[in-house]
């Protein structure tokens, strides 16, 4: 194949490729959600910071004791995070209007980021709405971990035989098996502050909510878009961010922030190999084609040095020879000379002989 | 080479980086140079100069009460600052008049420094001297202003007409003496051709109608006209010796602690004037009149509401100033907001003049105010949330009733043309039948206790002391006329809670009738039984600024069930 041949296909093959995930992006490739997906509204406004929520999931999930009973009411003010023994906590912030709640706990996003990193497929998205973690299936990389953009998904370190990633699942089980109606943290909520149902109608709650008493509410519904969607959904009358909830975290879901660079993937390893083999080959071309050059070259050199050789030695075989032939005549001129001085010495020698 | 290009690289990061870090640095001092500022109330930004054009120095912040203060301990006086004309002193510094750039620039630094030099050479502890211009001329001055806008409300004004220290400069033609009304120490009009001011019995309007917030060709500013007038005469009655006097100094009515002083003041001056004083001596307005729509133009046919009987003087008193109500001058509502809607209204139409409730000036707006106050923000709260008063409110303002005003035949009444004495007398006519006193149940068909048991399980059943929280609710609204009118049914109270049951009716529905399992996909916006009390309970308590229970102490209602 030549170098420009070789050029071409591998440029045509990688605007193939481009085309291809940008077509795949334009159909609307985003998960919009299951259609009937369940959902929780939490509405800070209503949330009175009495930690039931707290208390009835750790019963319901049969976890361990906390250290403080859950009556005791001095801990919201440090803000805590979920871990291995509580899949929901309450945090207090002192907000602009007084002082103001937030419950906290596994967002079950409609397209989640622990979900996308999972290579074992241990976390499943449900029908129902809830992400869901098989302990079967899990290695322990805690990749979710560091994908989850709410810092959910917690880690048994205390375990260390077989550790879990512990995260709340919505009661997915209980719901399931009939224990329940609605997760155990709303069920307990006195208030109402948490609201069990679908997502499309939680989000009109939400919005009816607002409408009729604007100065009560911000005017977001806080998980309606975050991170491409969550199926808790959250009403504050503080800034969302004054609660604890991270305002830069955009609109798009991790694994659609991440499926354009990992469909490239694939044409790497494809396109690698012969990317990779054409330059080889490119290279080795162009060092025997030098190899060859150099060869000829070589052989034109030592011609025309043998030529050269040839014709001095043709000049100096003809020069001594000349010589030769010059030396020859010269001598023989000598000798023809010295033959003719000999004859005239005897003649006259001869005469002399014949005189005396 | 490669080690010489790679040395340049990193010099080149390390100075970026170290920039950067300054930069952080720097903008963290600002923030703390702010959080530090010290806050007055006193604070004057003299930037006088830049009439003159670009300022060459930043202006300068300069704390007046501070001045004032050391004017105490060196036996000196206003005069050692301003210039004394008629007896009146010029807020200006030092001059009468703004002359020329270079003049003004002498007159403060000459006195300033002066004065500062003077004080620094007797050993006394003053402010900056000559050569410290960054002293004065500070871009980023250390303190902060605090200053809230000062007034006169309707029960000072009540103050300063009662007071016996301000009496009238004029004399009444008839007797001879001095007269009653004191009108004539501040209100006046402005002569144009003799550029004076004079006073005009029956004129008198509002300071704004003429001194606007810039000053005019005509007027000075309304904040110039306060100072020059309230300060000085103040300042005057203090030299005479009147032992209480308005504030001199810039706390006296800028200042948080000082309007809350003088709220009180009022508060004491307005209780001891009685019942039927009125605040505002009257200027042209009625006591009592109709408020209808104007005559409508030829040929139109409009049909208005009922004309609302309005009680003018009880409003003067329960509101802070005229402008609660009008713009800057006071003039009837029904001039400039007619039916339509007219340019000199900004095209605002009688209607939304008079209900928008996003409005403060509006009836409904102001009424929307008062019941955000914590004694009646606990059942206002809650209606909030539900729905628009029912129609049977608007008879509250729009009384009906037969008034004997001829009308053209196929006209509505002729209101517009009836005479201020007769409308004053339909209004009294029309307020005479409505209900204007809070009225509930008889005590005993009140319940005492009402014992919530319907949701026992953690937690045993909770005695509400229902019959307490009912009179407690009364109590809150037996003051106010306002109130009275609004509350004059009996069963109105009850409405807070017992909402959607028949207002008048003894029997409300119970709660549970309405309220049953939560998350009803049918009904989403219907909490549940137990959050229908608990929100009911709650949301009640927090509007009315109620400390106990706390909404977390469950056992301050329901006892723990002894399991």
């Amino acid at each position: 194949m030549k170098r420009r041949q070789f050029l071409g296909l591998l440029g045509a093959a990688g605007i193939t490729a481009t085309l291809g995930t940008e077509a795949q992006a334009a159909t609307g490739h985003t998960f919009d959600g299951y259609p009937n997906a369940k959902g929780v509204l939490f509405d800070s406004t209503r949330c009175i910071g009495c930690r039931k929520c707290e208390a009835a999931c750790n019963k319901v999930n049969k976890l361990p004791a906390p250290a403080k009973p859950f009556d005791d009411l001095k801990v919201l003010g440090n803000e805590r995070r979920t871990d291995a023994k509580a899949y929901t906590v309450v945090n207090k912030y002192a907000g602009k209007k007084g002082p103001a709640f937030r419950k906290i706990q596994c967002n079950h996003c409609m397209e989640p980021a622990c979900a996308s990193v999972c290579f074992v497929r241990a976390f499943t998205k449900n029908p129902d709405g809830s992400v869901t973690y098989d302990a079967s299936l899990c290695v322990g990389c805690r990749y979710c971990m560091v994908a989850c953009p709410f810092n959910i998904p917690a880690y048994e370190y205390s375990d260390p035989l077989t550790p879990r990633v512990m995260k709340c699942t919505m009661c997915h089980d209980q719901i399931k098996k009939g224990e329940l109606t609605a997760p155990g943290c709303v069920g307990a909520c006195p208030k109402e502050a948490l609201v069990y149902g679908k997502r499309k109608d939680l989000i009109e709650i939400a919005r009816e909510r607002i409408k009729r008493n604007p100065e009560r509410y911000q005017d977001h519904v806080y998980g309606e878009k975050e991170m491409g969607g969550t199926n808790w959904l959250y009403l504050s009358g503080e800034e969302f961010k004054d609660i604890g909830l991270r305002e830069d975290l955009g609109n798009v879901s991790v694994p659609t922030m991440t499926s354009g660079p990992l469909s490239v993937v694939p044409m790497v390893a494809a396109l690698w190999p012969a990317l990779l083999g054409g330059v080889w080959a490119m290279n080795k071309r162009k060092e025997k084609v030098a190899a060859d050059e150099q060869k000829a070259a070589v052989r034109a050199a030592k011609a025309e040095v043998k030529a050269e050789a040839a014709a001095k030695l043709a000049k100096e075989l003809e020069k001594a020879e000349k010589d030769k032939a010059q030396a020859i005549e010269r001598e023989v001129k000598r000798a023809l000379e010295e033959a003719a001085a000999a004859q005239k010495e005897a003649a006259a020698a001869n005469k002399d002989e014949e005189g005396a | 080479m490669e080690k010489g290009r790679v040395l340049l690289l990193s010099a080149g990061a390390m100075f970026v980086l170290a920039v950067v870090s300054i930069l952080i640095l720097e903008a963290q001092g600002v923030g703390e140079a702010q959080a530090n500022a010290a806050v007055r109330t006193d604070m004057v930004t003299i930037d006088t100069m830049k009439a003159y054009g670009k300022l060459e120095l930043p202006p300068v912040t300069f704390l007046h009460d501070k001045h004032t203060m050391a004017l105490k301990t060196g036996e000196k006086d206003c005069k050692t600052c301003h210039v004394e004309k008629d007896g009146v002193i010029v807020t200006k510094f030092k001059r009468e008049k703004d002359t020329t750039q270079a003049e003004v620039k002498v007159v403060y630094h000459k006195n300033c420094i002066g004065c500062h030099t003077d004080m620094a050479g007797k050993g006394q502890k003053t402010g900056p001297l000559d050569g410290a211009c960054r002293s004065c001329h500070d871009a980023k001055p250390k303190v902060s202003s605090a200053k809230l806008d000062g007034g006169l409300n309707n029960a000072l004004h009540y103050r300063h007409t009662s007071t016996k220290e301000l009496p009238s400069t004029l004399k009444d033609e008839a007797t001879g003496e001095l007269r009653k009304q004191n009108c004539d120490r501040c209100h006046h009009e402005y002569n144009k051709d003799t550029k004076k001011t004079f006073y005009a019995k029956g004129k008198e309007g509002t300071c704004r109608s003429c001194h606007e917030a810039k000053a005019t060709k005509e007027s000075r500013s309304m904040s110039q006209a306060a100072h020059d007038s309230c300060v000085n005469c103040h300042r005057t009655l203090a030299l005479k010796g009147v032992k209480e006097t308005g504030p001199t100094q810039c706390a006296g009515c800028h200042s948080k602690e000082a309007q809350a002083k003088t709220a009180a003041k009022n508060k004491e001056a307005v209780a001891k004037a009685g019942e039927g004083a009125r605040l505002i001596l009257k200027a042209g307005q009625p006591d009592l009149t109709l408020v209808s729509i104007e005559k409508p133009a030829e040929g139109a046919k409009p049909m208005a509401m009922s004309p609302v009987a309005f009680n003018h003087k009880l409003h003067e008193k329960n509101v802070d100033t005229c402008r609660a109500c009008h713009h800057k001058e006071t003039v009837a509502c029904g001039k400039c907001h007619t039916v339509q809607g007219v340019k000199e209204g900004g095209f605002v139409q009688l209607e939304q003049a008079m209900h928008r409730a996003s409005a403060k000036q509006s009836c409904v707006g102001c009424h929307k105010t008062k019941v955000a106050e914590p004694k009646c923000a606990g059942c206002h709260g809650l209606m909030k949330e539900r729905k628009q008063p029912a129609s049977a409110e608007c008879k509250k303002c729009h009384i009906q009733g037969a008034l004997k005003v001829p009308a053209e035949p196929g006209q509505m009444p002729a209101y517009w043309a009836m005479k201020p004495e007769e409308k004053a007398a339909a209004a009294a006519e029309l307020v005479k039948g409505r209900g204007d006193k809070a009225d509930i149940f008889n005590t005993d068909d009140i319940p005492e206790k009402v014992t919530i048991k319907s949701l026992v399980n953690e937690y045993e059943a909770s005695e509400m002391p229902h019959r307490k929280i009912v009179l407690k609710l009364m109590e809150n609204v037996k003051d106010s006329k306002m109130s009275g009118v609004f509350h004059s049914d009996p069963g109105t109270v009850c409405q807070a809670c017992h909402h959607n049951g028949v207002a008048g009716a003894k029997k409300p529905p119970k709660c549970s009738n309405c309220h049953g399992k939560p998350f009803d996909s049918k009904q989403p916006g219907r909490p549940g039984l137990k959050a229908a009390y608990h929100a009911q309970c709650m949301s009640c308590h927090k509007a009315m600024d109620l400390k106990k229970p706390l909404n977390t102490d469950c056992v301050g209602c329901h006892k723990e069930k002894k399991k």
